[in-house]
């Protein structure tokens, strides 16, 4: 496992600008969860091709907190500890919606003309 | 939209507000996660210490997730100025001296300059606080509102039926209005005619309020109607400080009728807040319209009379046409109608008067004003002073800055060298010299407060203040802060470029070896010293002339007794004393006077002495052929018997007035030498006539001149005096002269008052000392030499300070050098004579800068001195002098320590 680790620091892919924060509303759209947790989800869901670099996860939450997409609330985890788990807002699902299809486009675009011949 | 800013704006300010919280939670909410990771990693099978190294790895750095989490917040930068602030201030606080003397000396010079500022604003640059002032333009001179004129017509102030032509005929004004003084006015408010007071009034024409496009804040203002018919309408509109004033603000006042020198008016409307008229410098209380003029008026009549010359004229231009085409037209009406009424010698005299002095038709945004004739270049000069005063302010605080900055220089090398960088040092000191900026912003604010209103007071000469509005410019104000402000934070930033300058290495270097290290180093701190004793040294030139200049002006040879004189203004215009029964009052005052003890004469003249008044004509004299017609000018006065007794006048030749000359039919006169020495030349005029409208008058003594003139610098005048002759049956005044032997004059004060008001209650009359009335003649003077003094004590107290600074400083920078050359064997005291001769050095190179800038500044000043040469020694050495000894004392204070250094005490500085 730790082996394993090490050796996906090659292989993991940069996080294109601005992603970051469309992973996050995306990883929240499916229920409150506190940060490591949500760090572990996209890991866990992008079959550990994407890393997201812990220490900038944070500032990335609480910009989002500032723009009032997502909320925070202190409860207890999993293990009965205090934790801070983040929502999602109304209009931060409205900018989850938005911000998908914004990618969705673009990345069809920039496949179709990587097909050109 | 709404809730993304909302949520923004709660983010922010919780951060800020409740930062303490803010930051535990992330300390928290951090500590979580990578207790969850080491978790994670320990059961995957990593040791303990294996898993805490791997999540560190994995995060990052856990302070620059922080630092990043905060700029997030963004509130840093806010974060960051609260940080220095704190620091700051105490910084400032560990230095009190230095914090209160940079305080003070900005605070004082930003003040004082907003101060006098506030008052060239108010006196020379602000306009009417009425629509358009710019279309308004004046006809005559706009400092003549006093001044009334009976004789041939002038252009300085028109007579009413030349207004009414210029009125008739112009084109070029929408509308237009004269302007006259009413003399003094005895108002009764309550109908008791005991209880008089004496607001000021203006008798103005009926376009008064339209032309100036002022509203009736209550009530009306003047009708087309009550333009029309003399004493047709008795009514009058007050100004709204006089309604609080006098009336508390009562709206009943509408309709309330007061009593003008007795004459029943009824008040109609309250002018707007704000409103004073459009005299600066002096506040309407009353207007009442010109056709009342028969009635409220002392004096000739005026209304059809053509040689009586009172009005100042106000026009507003018609839209399109400029101030040359007025200027054109109305001179060519008023020329026309004075020169249609005249004619023989008047109108040669006035053609040639108006080829030296063409007509003033300028423009009257800023209105009428004497006291800005009178103060104007006074106050201009100030301006200058004051602005030399914020120079070597300037200067000051620079000094007082650098010598901080090198005493800091360690401190800064070091927090380099501790990883801050330029751009953090710069702003910290920014914010150190923002704070002292802020604190002396709120000095300046009370000192340009208290100093208008001190210059005011020290301006006004009469009873009446001068009324100016002192609230302090805000715009100079800006201004002179801005300016300071820019010189403290050049000056504040010198320790973050000398610390950064060099390499951090270097630096340290230097600073850990200061033998002979400071010497010369200082250079930037000597020469702003040197700037400060030139300027200071500009000021005292200026400042010591104007001392002797006054001295001289007090002290002048006037040909009577000044110091024993009081002389009493009797208002008996306003009563109905004249003939004979007139006679017989002025005769009991001048009797009642002279029976009080210390009172050796008393006696009468019509026009009085320095009382602003004088009367003018021309003479024949048998065997003089006058070359020029000015040359049979002469003034002239009725004055009582023992008259040049009574004012302590030198008789050349011949006897004083004696009762019997008066009111006999003889007409004997008396003449001044100048008019002497001009008609007879070696004759003897004893004896002689002398014809003064087709009487002659017998010449009894010759007197030695004596000025009676308001300018003390006017050339001596041919003077006539008359032995009394029965008075006409018209009321006149009257002043009484009397003089005191032995004792002060004001001594008398107080007995004549009450000895005077015992022979006819009715009668008004001012008490006077002459000295005190001569004084007033010369307030423009008086002022200057204030203020000039005044600005240059402080110039030289702040020029002091710099070098004391500058000499404390360099003295204890060079404490190493000082013990090495004790223990090297020198004597005690040379290290203070060291020090203090290069502060000598310093000063006298100050004095050889600024006593040439100081003579060519005497220009400045050249029309206002009396009978003092611009290279005057005395006051030139006397200024040199005291910049001397200053510099001395300033220096050998801080210099007493260089010669006492012992060696063990250089040793331990190290």
């Amino acid at each position: 496992m730790a082996d394993k680790n090490e050796r996906s620091i090659d292989e993991k892919l940069d996080l294109p600008q601005g992603t970051l924060d469309l992973l996050i509303l995306k990883a929240l759209s499916l229920g409150p969860q506190h940060g490591w947790a949500i760090s572990e989800r996209i890991h866990d869901v992008s079959r550990a091709t994407l890393q997201i670099p812990q220490g900038s996860l944070y500032p990335a939450l609480h910009r989002l907190e500032r723009h009032g997409w997502i909320r925070a609330e202190w409860g207890a985890s999993d293990n009965n500890r205090r934790a801070k788990y983040y929502e999602l807002t109304k209009i931060g699902r409205k900018q989850l919606d938005t911000e998908a299809a914004d990618w969705a486009r673009l990345t069809a675009a920039v496949a179709l003309v990587l097909r050109m011949t | 939209m709404f809730t993304e800013l909302w949520s923004d704006l709660r983010h922010r300010l919780r951060s800020l507000v409740r930062r303490g919280d803010v930051e535990r939670e992330l300390d928290d909410e951090l500590r979580f996660h990578l207790e969850r990771e080491i978790e994670k990693l320990v059961q995957s099978g990593a040791s303990r210490t294996e898993a805490e190294r791997r999540a560190r790895l994995a995060f990052g750095g856990v302070e620059r997730a922080k630092e990043d989490a905060r700029d997030v917040r963004g509130t840093a930068r806010l974060e960051t100025l609260l940080r220095d602030m704190r620091y700051a201030a105490r910084v400032l606080r560990t230095r009190p001296t230095f914090t209160l003397a940079v305080v003070l000396i900005l605070g004082i010079g930003i003040g004082a300059n907003s101060a006098v500022f506030t008052l060239v604003d108010a006196l020379l640059l602000r306009t009417l606080p009425v629509p358009h002032p710019e279309q308004l333009v004046t006809v005559g001179d706009p400092a003549d509102v006093h001044s009334a004129w009976t004789g041939s017509p002038v252009t300085e102030y028109t007579s009413y039926p030349v207004f009414v032509d210029i009125r008739d005929q112009n084109t070029v004004f929408s509308d237009v209005y004269a302007n006259g003084y009413p003399n003094d006015w005895d108002v009764s408010v309550n109908g008791d005619a005991n209880a008089v007071e004496h607001p000021l009034g203006r008798l103005v024409s009926g376009g008064f309020f339209s032309v100036l496009e002022v509203r009736a804040y209550l009530g009306r203002t003047f009708t087309a109607a009550e333009d029309a018919t003399p004493r047709g309408d008795p009514v009058a509109v007050i100004s709204y400080a006089y309604w609080q004033r006098r009336f508390a603000g009562d709206r009943g006042v509408l309709g309330r009728v007061i009593q003008i020198n007795h004459t029943p008016i009824s008040i109609v409307g309250v002018a707007p807040a704000g409103f004073t008229g459009d005299i600066v410098g002096e506040s309407t209380d009353i207007w009442v319209p010109m056709m009342m003029a028969p009635a409220v008026r002392a004096g000739p009549p005026v209304l059809d009379n053509r040689e009586a010359s009172w009005l100042v004229i106000m026009g507003r231009l018609r839209p399109g046409v400029t101030l040359t085409q007025a200027r054109k037209q109305i001179t060519a009406i008023e020329t026309q109608s004075i020169r249609a009424h005249i004619d023989g010698r008047t109108l040669t005299e006035f053609d040639e008067d108006l080829r030296s002095t063409p007509i003033l038709v300028q423009s009257g945004a800023a209105g009428f004003s004497s006291v800005r004739d009178f103060y104007g270049s006074a106050i201009l000069i100030a301006m200058a002073a004051v602005g030399l005063v914020v120079l070597v302010v300037c200067a000051n605080v620079c000094t007082l800055m650098l010598t901080r900055a090198a005493a800091r220089g360690r401190e800064m090398t070091v927090r380099m060298a501790l990883g801050a960088g330029r751009s953090r040092l710069v702003q910290q000191l920014l914010t150190e010299s923002a704070i002292l900026a802020l604190l002396a912003a709120l000095v300046a604010i009370g000192v340009a407060a208290a100093g208008s209103r001190l210059l005011i007071a020290t301006a006004t000469l009469g009873d009446a203040p001068i009324a100016l509005d002192t609230h302090p410019d805000l715009r100079v104000f800006a201004f002179t802060s801005a300016v300071t402000l820019a010189c403290v934070l050049l000056c504040g930033l010198a320790p973050a470029i000398r610390a950064t300058r060099n390499d951090v290495a270097t630096a340290l270097r230097a600073h850990s070896r200061n033998l002979f290290g400071a010497r010369g180093r200082f250079g930037a701190g000597r020469a702003l010293v040197v700037a400060q004793m030139a300027l200071t040294m500009l000021l005292l030139v200026g400042g010591g002339l104007l001392v002797r200049s006054m001295q001289q002006l007090l002290h002048v040879e006037l040909g009577m007794d000044r110091d024993h004189v009081v002389m009493v203004h009797v208002a008996t215009a306003r009563t109905n004393y004249v003939g004979a029964r007139l006679a017989a009052v002025r005769s009991a005052f001048a009797d009642r006077a002279r029976q009080l003890p210390g009172v050796d004469a008393a006696s009468f003249t019509l026009e009085g002495i320095f009382s602003g008044g004088a009367s003018g004509g021309h003479v024949d004299v048998p065997g003089f052929v006058p070359q020029a017609d000015s040359e049979r000018q002469v003034q002239y006065d009725e004055v009582g018997p023992g008259f040049f007794k009574a004012i302590g006048a030198t008789i050349v030749r011949g006897r004083d007035f004696s009762a019997s000359d008066a009111g006999n039919r003889a007409n004997i006169g008396a003449i001044n030498e100048t008019m002497a020495k001009a008609y007879f030349r070696d004759r003897d005029p004893i004896g002689r006539t002398v014809t003064l409208d087709s009487v002659n008058y017998t010449i009894a003594a010759v007197v030695r001149d004596v000025e009676e003139v308001r300018d003390l610098r006017a050339k001596p005048i041919r003077r006539l005096y008359m032995a009394t002759i029965p008075p006409s049956d018209r009321p006149r005044t009257f002043e009484l002269a009397v003089h005191v032997a032995g004792r002060p004059a004001a001594s008398v004060v107080e007995p004549l008052r009450r000895a005077l008001s015992s022979l006819d209650p009715t009668v008004p009359f001012t008490i006077t000392p002459l000295d005190e009335r001569i004084r007033r003649t010369v307030g423009e003077e008086l002022l200057l030499t204030k203020m000039t003094v005044f600005f240059g004590a402080l110039a030289l107290a702040l020029a002091a300070l710099g070098l004391y600074g500058v000499t404390a400083y360099s003295t204890a920078q060079r404490t190493a050098e000082f013990g090495l050359r004790t223990a090297l064997g020198a004597e005690p005291g040379a290290g203070t004579r060291l020090v203090v001769g290069e502060a000598a050095r310093v000063a006298i190179l100050g004095i050889f800068v600024g006593l040439p800038l100081g003579l060519l500044a005497t220009r400045l000043i050249r029309n206002v001195m009396f009978g003092v040469s611009p290279l005057d020694w005395p006051s030139l050495s006397i200024a040199v002098a005291v910049l001397v000894f200053t510099s001395l004392i300033a220096s050998w204070l801080p210099a007493r320590r260089a010669g006492r250094v012992s060696p063990i005490e250089a040793l331990r500085t190290e």
